[in-house]
């Protein structure tokens, strides 16, 4: 087993009966925090499952730590995974459910115990280690969840829709323990359907769709990628029409839209259009005061990846 | 020409609608109608119904043509049509108890659980809805049920002996053995107000339908075993007497029917031994009526708040 | 006109402390979002305008009613989106909605055509004839919407609207809720941790904190703090920071934006621009300094941080 925590998919395909779960896949990830991006039914839940040894690949090769995972306790050893579900809430405390589900992971009781108050403690629920789980709010069973994934200290970190029913100070929180375990080199995954909380927490991204791979990288990259989308600016000046009529004859130019806010601009070459305001700006009395790209952040990447 | 817009538009109907408890009653009684245990049970029911049905025909309406192609008059005797009447009654009955008690499960178990599980009871109490409309839509559904399985068919088979009395003589008889109309219709009453009460008592305690089911599976059928048994024995065994009380408490028109029956025929009182755990007929209604009365309670209890533990 | 009322609104759980104490606040028309971290009593405060709790203390209002005295007729006009995942047993899409809309007054056969003019406008497209508990999460939002849609409420109260739907669902849902607000008039008071959403959509927001009113904010009030702008560019940085020096415009690097922006080869900065220059002054220090400006955006303040702010906590970042 490799040293580097790591997760590589080598053309794993799956599918239940005849529904399609993966087409084909291959992907690695290394230590770091990846955001895992895509519709309903991209097949997200099926990669983790894979990923965890919940699910055995129809075709290809899964590899977690360089082994494949599939019924593999050994494995599943350096992997925490935190589900998406809400299932697992028995009367007992929340520290005896953490120390029990850690002790399969073959700690004596003692040790369980110690690592289960400390891993609750990290996620947050320090006040209460005795509460029941079956009382606790949304936001607290996403912290229940992260400290059982904790518990046993993995290095492969599997978080399904993590931040859900979190309250935004709990999210940082919440954010601010995944961005330690990627700094203590670990490699964490996590699924989201909120773009902006993917955005703040991770540098790169997988977007899958309909079973397949779309791209990978960093929302800059991947938008830098997609050149056949016009790249939308919007550009602030007092005078909008004169800078309209102005940047009407530059090359790539295929919309000029006034809006209330300012003059958004479609342009294949972004280039030739903001050397050309920024010379406005210098060489005429039109003072441009702000260009905004509209369309290089992760939403629109994702808007037009999926559409 | 013109072209509309696509997008939301106000509502601008008229009118009102039916009253809440009646659309919740409507819909409740032709969702139960899409179980198949429901389907299966009330295909059995209509088998039962037609095997007495054609009994009765075979006793009386052949008879009747016989006579009268043979003599040209009826010479069945008033006081035996009457008789047989109720010891047919006594027998459909005591199988339409067993068929009205899974029925009375299937229904009833999931009244109010079904709707605590689904968390279906905000989608309710928002709208502008007492909790007792809510509670007496559903209570009625599984009333309307057994005036399918309880009511109907006993007065049905009422009219067909009449109708198949001798010529003229057909109105008397029909006045003359009302007594079996009240039968009847307390039958109704009685297993109408036990039934529905208890499940509406049992089905708002949880959000769990199989609960609802085991508990009154047990109180309906294993209770009224028990009590049979028990009411064989004397003295201690005579506490459990009441054990099965839903269904012995239906079972009481079958006590009235048996009873007068089996001792014209018989005249002992052997009869009376069996039903001994079964209640007067007037004392089972009353049973009837305050379990209703508590199922009511409890149900409207339950409905008045969504404060629901998450 | 403000369409929720409250006076002094008190309401305690049994032993418990109070879920709501001493709330007086008055919500405004359009698009409000109900703001407060986990426990702040948002859900207590809407079921208690709901008339869903009747024992509290306090006067409450909505749309001018009394929420006591005038409980049926509010719920006539107001619709409700629970956030838990309720379906009603056994019944279609189209059916469940139906039926809702008969509960609420309609009669039955304007209850069906209603039924099939919210379900079409939530997106439901043919789920609407299977069974609701086969839905997808998704799915199960937007019938929830459907049902609180079905009589055709001047104010709507959602609860956690979009929770587990996916981006292009929750952009169909947004613009869905902005729609009704802006092109119907209706009024909405929406419930959410996802604050980018009610950003996008909301026209003012309430906070709440442990059962107290913390405050409103008008969201045209996030204007830009025209002393800073967040500025990328692309070509040689060095030469263009000292040019901008001279200028006495002050270069922080954008500690949010740096690792982004490397991978696309540019640098990012926070810059402070002093009084008496602008944007225009960037630009033309980078024409000079033959630098490409990929990004000269006036640093804005955003709800998350109005939030935090309001709730008199430190900045997350």
């Amino acid at each position: 087993m490799s040293d580097v925590p790591s997760i590589e998919l080598q053309a794993v395909s799956r599918w239940y009966g005849e529904v399609l779960g993966l087409n084909e896949v291959s992907v690695q990830f290394g230590p770091g925090v990846t955001g895992l991006l895509g519709p309903n039914g991209a097949g997200k839940s099926t990669m983790l499952k894979i990923i965890c040894g919940m699910l055995k690949p129809d075709l290809g090769t899964a590899l977690v730590c360089g082994r494949k995972p599939f019924n593999r306790p050994r494995v599943m050893r350096r992997v925490g995974l935190c589900p998406e579900q809400d299932a697992f809430y028995p009367k007992a405390s929340a520290w005896r459910v953490v120390a029990y589900l850690t002790q399969l992971h073959g700690f004596t009781k003692a040790e369980a115990r110690t690592r289960a108050r400390q891993a609750l403690e990290r996620a947050g629920l320090g006040e209460v280690l005795d509460r029941s789980v079956a009382g606790f709010s949304k936001g607290m069973r996403q912290r229940f969840k992260l400290a059982q994934a904790l518990a046993h200290d993995p290095d492969v970190y599997v978080l399904d829709e993590p931040l859900n029913g979190l309250d935004p100070s709990g999210r940082a929180q919440y954010g601010a323990v995944i961005e330690e375990l990627a700094d203590e080199g670990c490699c964490v995954l996590v699924s989201s359907h909120i773009l902006h909380e993917v955005d703040a927490l991770a540098r790169r991204i997988v977007v899958l769709h309909a079973g397949r791979v779309l791209a990978e990288g960093s929302a800059r990259e991947i938008r830098e990628d997609l050149a056949h989308f016009p790249l939308q600016v919007r550009v602030t000046t007092p005078e909008p029409a004169r800078l309209a009529s102005a940047l009407a004859d530059v090359d790539g130019v295929t919309q000029l839209d006034l809006t209330p806010s300012g003059l958004v601009v479609l342009t294949s070459e972004a280039a030739l259009l903001l050397d050309r305001v920024a010379a406005l700006t210098a060489e005429t009395d039109i003072a441009v005061d702000a260009v905004v790209p509209l369309d290089e952040d992760l939403e629109s990447v994702f808007r037009y990846l999926t559409q | 020409m013109a072209v509309y817009a696509r997008g939301y538009r106000p509502y601008r109907g008229q009118g009102r609608g039916a009253p809440a408890w009646y659309v919740i009653y409507r819909e409740g009684y032709s969702l139960a109608f899409k179980n198949w245990g429901f389907r299966i049970i009330g295909l059995l029911f209509v088998v039962w119904f037609v095997i007495w049905a054609a009994g009765l025909y075979f006793t009386f309406g052949l008879q009747d043509q016989v006579d009268r192609a043979t003599r040209g008059v009826g010479t069945q005797n008033m006081l035996s049509a009457a008789s047989q009447l109720k010891q047919t009654l006594s027998i459909f009955y005591s199988g339409v108890a067993v068929l009205t008690g899974l029925l009375a499960i299937l229904v009833g178990a999931g009244l109010i659980s079904d709707d605590l599980r689904t968390r279906a009871l905000p989608l309710y109490l928002v709208r502008p809805i007492r909790s007792w409309e809510y509670v007496l839509g559903k209570a009625l559904i599984l009333p309307r049920i057994l005036v399918w399985t309880c009511l109907l068919p006993g007065l049905f088979y009422y009219l067909l002996v009449g109708l198949w009395q001798p010529p003229g003589e057909t109105m008397s008889w029909l006045g003359g053995n009302l007594d079996i109309v009240e039968s009847v219709v307390m039958h109704f009453l009685t297993a109408a107000t036990s039934y529905t009460g208890l499940m509406l008592l049992l089905s708002a305690r949880t959000d769990r339908r199989g609960a609802v089911i085991a508990v009154s599976a047990a109180i309906i059928f294993a209770g009224s075993l028990l009590s049979l048994i028990m009411a064989r024995l004397e003295g201690l065994g005579q506490v459990m007497k009441y054990a099965g009380l839903p269904v012995n408490t239906v079972c009481a028109i079958a006590r009235d029917a048996v009873t007068a029956s089996v001792r014209t025929r018989r005249g002992d009182t052997h009869a009376d031994r069996i039903l001994s755990f079964i209640p007067e007929p007037d004392v089972a209604l009353m049973i009837g009526v305050g379990l209703l009365a508590l199922g009511l309670f409890s149900a409207i209890r339950r409905a008045s708040t969504v404060e629901v533990s998450a | 006109m403000d369409v929720v009322e409250l006076h002094g609104l008190t309401k305690s759980y049994g032993g418990r402390p109070p879920a709501l104490r001493d709330v007086t606040m008055a919500i405004p028309g359009g698009v409000v979002g109900l703001l407060g971290p986990t426990g702040a009593g948002k859900s207590t405060l809407i079921q208690c305008v709901l008339g869903l709790l009747p024992d509290f203390d306090g006067e409450a209002s909505v749309l001018g009613l009394d929420v006591r005295r005038d409980r049926r007729e509010i719920r006539r006009r107001v619709g409700f989106m629970p956030e838990s995942d309720a379906y009603l047993p056994r019944m279609t899409g189209i059916q469940a909605v139906r039926y809702l809309g008969q509960l609420t007054g309609l009669p039955r056969n304007e209850a069906l055509r209603r039924a099939h003019e919210v379900l079409y406008h939530v997106g439901l497209g043919e789920a609407i004839y299977r069974q609701v508990k086969e839905y997808s999460t998704g799915m199960r939002q937007r019938f929830k919407l459907a049902t609180s849609l079905v009589h055709d409420p001047d104010l709507v109260f959602l609860d956690e609207p979009l929770s587990g739907m996916d981006p292009t669902g929750r952009e169909e849902l947004l613009d869905l809720i902005r729609d009704l607000a802006r092109s119907h008039g209706k009024h909405v008071i929406w419930s959410s941790h996802i604050l980018p959403d009610v950003e996008k959509v909301a026209d003012a927001v309430v906070v709440l904190d442990k059962g107290e009113f913390h405050g409103r904010f008008q969201l045209e009030e996030l204007s830009s703090d025209r002393g800073h702008v967040r500025l990328e560019i692309e070509g040689e940085a060095a030469g263009f920071a000292a040019a901008l020096g001279e200028a006495d415009i002050q270069l922080v690097p954008d500690a949010a934006g740096a690792a982004e922006a490397e991978s696309s080869g540019r640098t990012a900065w926070i810059a402070t621009l002093p009084p008496g220059t602008g944007g225009a002054d960037v630009m033309r220090c980078a024409h000079e300094s033959d630098v490409r400006v990929r990004r000269l955006a006036p640093v804005v303040e955003n709800l998350e941080q109005v939030f935090m702010r309001i709730l008199g906590r430190e900045e997350s970042n």
